[in-house]
């Protein structure tokens, strides 16, 4: 493979044209930046363009675009906080025992699967800006992959993970590995795949890796990059014990990649930990050189000709590749675990997950593509016997790990009121369910619980031997409370105030939830307001979840306001509201699947005009106003103007303008007197006919 | 046969990734730093060169008493520079009142803030990156060029006479290298601001930027080519204006040669982006204007109007390419204007209009998909479904119409800048 070849991770994120719609997303990562996942990443994945482009209008898009598509995340419980704030309708598992630290990304378009390995976290700077380490396989209808790969990394997901995942995104795996197989039409064609390696179960990782290393085939040089070391000899130990228990000498030469810092025009020193220096000595026939790996951007990262970006030096190295070489024959892992004792050397119960994809390759040609593609640019190398503490930075020591519940595993809202249809009941009605799947932590005797934040609610866990779930029904002011934190706060005897922990949303509830976490569907006040810029969404939310614990809607009059007065008001302000729904219903248009969103679904045209049907039902509006106002409605979809009119999108439109019509059929089925009038149809025949 | 691979950098950030929809970006950066090397369009103002040489001099003054690491001191001394800067900052905007906006200092709105406090204090907040958008971003990179700098911004001796000449207050210096906190009062900064502020020069300040200036042959040529004409007249005729006289000129060196023949590439290459640019504009306002496809094939006059003036500047262009082997002798000129001369190439064998949106809308395409070095893919601005051409997004929109070629902005070449820095457009003092 040339190094032109290589990509980056956002453009595996990308479809291909083939790629059809997207049906699922499993991915496993230490660490989920919510910014970057949900204005960059998904946008992309979705194909509804990405923050590059500017080609995505509005958040709620997103948003009704994952409703088509099942997104499962599993992360680290130390890096829950960077994840708050993520789409209702995105999974969020935690690792509740051990650290999360694999990394593999899993996606289901309609025509394509990909199953990624790589050392990327989900953040801006793994997929954007750091040297990270990648490898991917597709499956596509009559493919000719390896599926094995494929039930391997999901297996991994579900074993190693097991306790963590949830019941739809095992669903989700099991429909990816189904399609995949069904999709293969020939037997695997002899290529050089990998095998699929986790780390954190029977015994340590490096052992694994080096099992697959040929007996008695000498070592010439081995390399190792790594951003993170470990201070003792750990790794060290087991590379050089893993060998000898092959047969093989350890009369190599070893070469350390680390990140360098200073002034990458001048001179680069590594970032390492100078103990190592002391427990290499051990093995004298071994020579070991430091190299450090450049901040710089390279013309080797671009394809850029002009090197117009080679000033900048925010490249840092997170990529973790271990390469053994002899004449002919190449090992080549890349994946998740750091050269340090916990990626790679401890036993089952406190090592990390991590996953490695590991090649044995024999040949030259093969050999020198895999040391062009994966060892990263230098400045500067040192032998390790020359190194002290002036030529060496010493890495920062590792952060501690935050206090986490280990004994809950998952916590899932299921509302069981249809639509979301509450306004109607009491306050005091349960309307959803909350399971907690734990055990008893390890103070039983302590009091363990949670509470929802808000200050009142607190719920005792019952004590158990055994993992179990315990359900709890909540009223409406508490789903309301949990619909727009999405976590609780579960408290046992060694934090007492309590840790946010997420809550999912159950396949169901998601089903019906209408835009995220509103709770219920937007009013027409709410409506207008979000067309006409005053509200953004996040007010939109703020308002809509007052609604269920007052138990009255917004717009409602109940307290003996005039409603003439009010429909002044709200006609007024919705004629003002539709230059930008105009607007925005044509920024839309872009892709197929945001017109339609944006177009037929709860932020819509649609939506508007049934609310306002609904309010002329409830006597709220005239019915000469709710003509008027779904004439325009109509209007103002026939003229807005679409991007690339093809036959999809001039069906969306029309299927708008229907929908619309019916709405006004229905208003006049009801009020027939009024809306025959001959200056009311006048008007309307003057409104369609596209005068003013 | 896919094997593991480092990832490519791919920032959403890249600078001047949206605005070069045909891909002649990268050749006009390269023209205009054969023209005249060191310098940029951006950084204008030569008093901020000054600054910084004085502010990196005592930074390196009082690094040195501390006997620091390389990291450490490299650290101390920039935040010693970026002190000195924000006071002088403040200097300038106090002293200049209402004049200080369009005068090239940034972050002024800034420092007028911090002047509403009765003092103001040093570690105010000055642009959202100092590092980045402020003197050591912007001249930093021209003054380690112009040898006034190193790369650890420490001044060599042309940098160290600069900072010897400019204004200088010991009582700032001070100031500047005290650790945090420290505040100066109005007064102070009016009376320093009135010798130091932006927009004058010193002659021996003069002096010693020219000399810097003339340390790059080619600079030195093409700054004192750039006085020979006058100003008065826009960029592109006054290099034209000095391709003319230079072509005059008995007995020219090697390096004048070469000037010749850049100045026929940059002009050629203007004019041949000038009516490509047009076209592409027009396209655009067409596709804006209708909405939902403008078809390619209804009559455009002015398209059918500019097509055969376009298809003689590209055939013109592609002549020159000799001189851009000649210009670029130890790079590959080819690659670097692949761009251009592909776009050329298909224009120059262009039959009609529809043909020419052919090209031009495709050719976008391809450069957005990085066929000619960037580094990622872009949506285009633009794309066809048959014979109808749309708007990618509402942003690619052109919301005027697109008239004459005349309206085209040519590209920069350095020469506003390079009139500063010898002095010729700012006020100078005799000492």
């Amino acid at each position: 493979m040339k190094k032109s070849d290589r990509k980056s991770l956002m453009d595996l994120f990308s479809p291909t044209p083939e790629a059809g719609t997207p049906i699922s997303f499993v991915a496993a990562t230490y660490e989920l930046e919510t910014d970057f996942f949900m204005t960059d990443l998904l946008p992309s994945m979705l194909s509804l363009g990405t923050r590059r482009d500017d080609l995505l209008t509005s958040p709620h898009i997103i948003d009704q675009a994952l409703r088509d598509c099942a997104v499962h995340i599993l992360l680290d419980r130390s890096q829950y906080a960077d994840a708050r704030g993520v789409s209702s309708r995105v999974d969020l598992m935690i690792s509740s025992t051990r650290v999360q630290h694999s990394k593999v990304y899993l996606i289901y378009w309609e025509n394509l699967i990909r199953a990624i390995v790589t050392s990327a976290n989900l953040t801006r700077d793994g997929f954007r800006k750091n040297r990270e380490v990648a490898w991917y396989i597709d499956y596509k209808v009559s493919h000719s992959s390896d599926v094995s790969i494929l039930r391997n990394l999901i297996e991994g997901l579900e074993n190693i993970t097991e306790v963590q995942l949830n019941h739809d995104a095992i669903k989700s795996l099991h429909l990816m590995h189904q399609t995949a197989k069904d999709w293969q039409k020939s037997q695997t064609k002899k290529k050089v795949s990998p095998l699929i390696l986790w780390g954190g179960n029977e015994k340590p990782l490096i052992s694994k890796i080096l099992d697959l290393w040929p007996t008695q085939t000498p070592v010439k040089e081995a390399h190792v990059v790594s951003p993170f070391w470990s201070k003792n000899s750990g790794p060290f130990e087991a590379l050089i014990h893993g060998l000898k228990s092959k047969n093989v000498q350890e009369d190599f030469v070893l070469h350390l990649y680390c990140q360098g810092r200073g002034d990458p025009d001048v001179e680069l020193r590594p970032v390492f930990p100078l103990e190592v220096k002391r427990h290499l000595a051990k093995w004298p026939l071994i020579d070991v050189f430091l190299h450090s790996c450049t901040p710089k951007v390279g013309s080797d990262d671009v394809s850029d000709l002009f090197k117009r970006i080679d000033e900048r030096t925010d490249r840092f190295l997170h990529a973790k590749v271990i390469l053994l070489l002899s004449t002919e024959i190449t090992l080549a892992a890349i994946g998740s675990a750091n050269f340090t004792e916990n990626g790679l050397c401890r036993n089952p119960d406190s090592a990390n997950i991590e996953l490695m994809a590991v090649w044995i390759l024999n040949g030259k040609a093969l050999q020198d593509s895999v040391i062009a593609n994966l060892l990263p640019p230098t400045l500067g190398k040192i032998r390790l016997v020359d190194v002290d503490s002036k030529n060496v930075f010493e890495p920062s020591p590792f952060s501690e790990e935050p206090k986490w519940p280990d004994f809950v595993e998952l916590a899932e809202l299921d509302v069981t009121v249809p639509k979301f249809d509450w306004k109607e009941k009491d306050v005091t009605s349960k309307i959803s369910t909350l399971s907690i799947r734990y055990r008893s932590p390890k103070d039983k005797n302590a009091k363990f619980g949670f509470h929802l934040g808000d200050g009142i609610t607190d719920f005792l866990l019952p004590s158990t031997n055994i993992t179990r779930v315990e359900k709890f029904d909540l009223d409406i002011p508490q789903t309301s409370l949990l619909l727009k934190s999405r976590e609780i706060f579960i408290y046992w005897v060694e934090a007492p105030n309590g840790i946010a922990f997420p809550i999912n949303l159950t396949a169901e509830t998601k089903v019906d939830l209408p835009v995220q976490s509103i709770g219920h569907k937007p009013t027409e006040d709410q409506l207008i307001d979000y067309f006409s810029g005053w509200k953004d969404r996040n007010q939109l939310l703020e308002v809509g979840l007052r609604d269920p614990e007052q138990g009255q809607n917004v717009t409602d009059n109940s307290i003996g306001i005039d409603q003439r007065v009010i429909q002044l008001y709200t006609v007024r302000s919705f004629v003002e509201c539709l230059q930008g729904l105009k607007k925005q219903l044509e920024e839309s248009t872009s892709t197929d699947k945001g017109m339609r969103r944006a177009f037929l679904c709860e932020i819509s045209p649609v939506a508007l005009a049934n609310s306002i049907l609904e309010n002329y039902k409830q006597s709220k509006r005239t019915p000469v106003a709710a003509g008027f106002q779904i004439l325009e409605l109509m209007r103002t979809v026939s003229s807005a103007k679409i991007t690339g009119n093809t036959k999809t999108k001039q069906q969306i439109k029309k299927r708008c303008i229907d929908l619309l019509n019916q709405i006004y059929q229905q208003l006049e089925e009801n009020a027939n007197r009024e809306l025959s009038s001959p200056i009311f149809q006048a008007f309307k025949n003057r409104l369609l006919s596209g005068e003013n | 046969m896919t094997l593991p691979f480092l990832t490519k950098y791919d920032p959403t950030e890249i600078p001047g990734g949206t605005i070069d929809p045909l891909g002649f970006f990268l050749p006009y950066m390269r023209l205009a730093d054969e023209w005249i090397p060191g310098l940029t369009n951006a950084a204008d103002q030569p008093r901020y060169c000054s600054m910084l040489c004085r502010g990196a001099l005592i930074a390196s003054k009082h690094s040195r008493k501390q006997d620091l690491s390389g990291i450490e001191d490299r650290k101390l001394r920039l935040e010693i520079i970026k002190r000195y800067e924000r006071i002088w900052v403040l200097a300038c905007t106090i002293a200049l009142g209402k004049k200080a906006e369009g005068m090239g200092l940034r972050g002024i709105t800034y420092a007028q803030t911090e002047l509403m406090r009765s003092r103001a204090r040093t570690d105010y907040t000055l642009l959202g990156n100092q590092l980045r958008y402020g003197a050591i971003g912007m001249y930093a990179p021209m003054s380690i060029a112009l040898e006034l700098l190193t790369k650890d911004y420490v001044p060599e001796a042309r940098g160290v006479e600069l900072a010897n000449v400019f204004p200088f207050d010991p009582e700032i210096d001070e100031l500047a290298v005290q650790h945090k906190d420290g505040s100066i009062s109005k007064d102070k900064l009016l009376e320093w601001g009135r010798k130091v502020r932006v927009g004058k020069l010193l002659a021996q300040e003069k002096r010693i930027l020219r000399d810097a200036l003339n340390s790059n042959p080619k600079r030195k040529i093409a700054l004192n080519l750039l006085e020979t004409v006058p100003r008065t007249i826009n960029e592109l005729d006054r290099l034209r204006q000095i391709r003319v006289n230079l072509s005059h000129t008995k007995n020219r060196t090697d390096l004048e040669e070469t000037r010749v023949k850049l100045l026929d590439v940059i002009a050629r290459f203007e004019y041949f982006y000038n009516l490509s640019i047009s076209a592409f504009n027009l396209i655009r306002w067409n596709a804006t204007k209708t909405g939902s496809g403008w078809n390619s094939l209804s009559p455009d006059n002015f398209l059918s109007k500019q097509l055969p003036i376009a298809k003689k500047s590209a055939e013109t262009f592609l002549g020159l390419k000799a001189a851009m082997q000649f210009v670029f002798r130890d790079t590959q000129a080819s690659e670097i204007f692949r761009s251009p001369i592909e776009l050329a190439k298909k224009t120059q064998l262009c039959s009609s209009a529809s043909e020419w949106v052919n090209i031009l809308v495709g050719h976008h395409k391809e450069v957005q998909h990085g066929r000619f070095g960037e580094s990622t893919e872009k949506a285009a601005w633009l794309f066809k479904n048959n014979d109808l051409v749309f708007v990618g997004a509402n942003r690619y929109k052109l919301n005027t119409p697109v008239t004459s070629n005349y309206e085209i902005e040519p590209h920069s070449y350095k020469s506003l800048s390079a009139d500063n820095f010898i002095g010729l457009n700012l006020e100078h003092e005799k000492i």
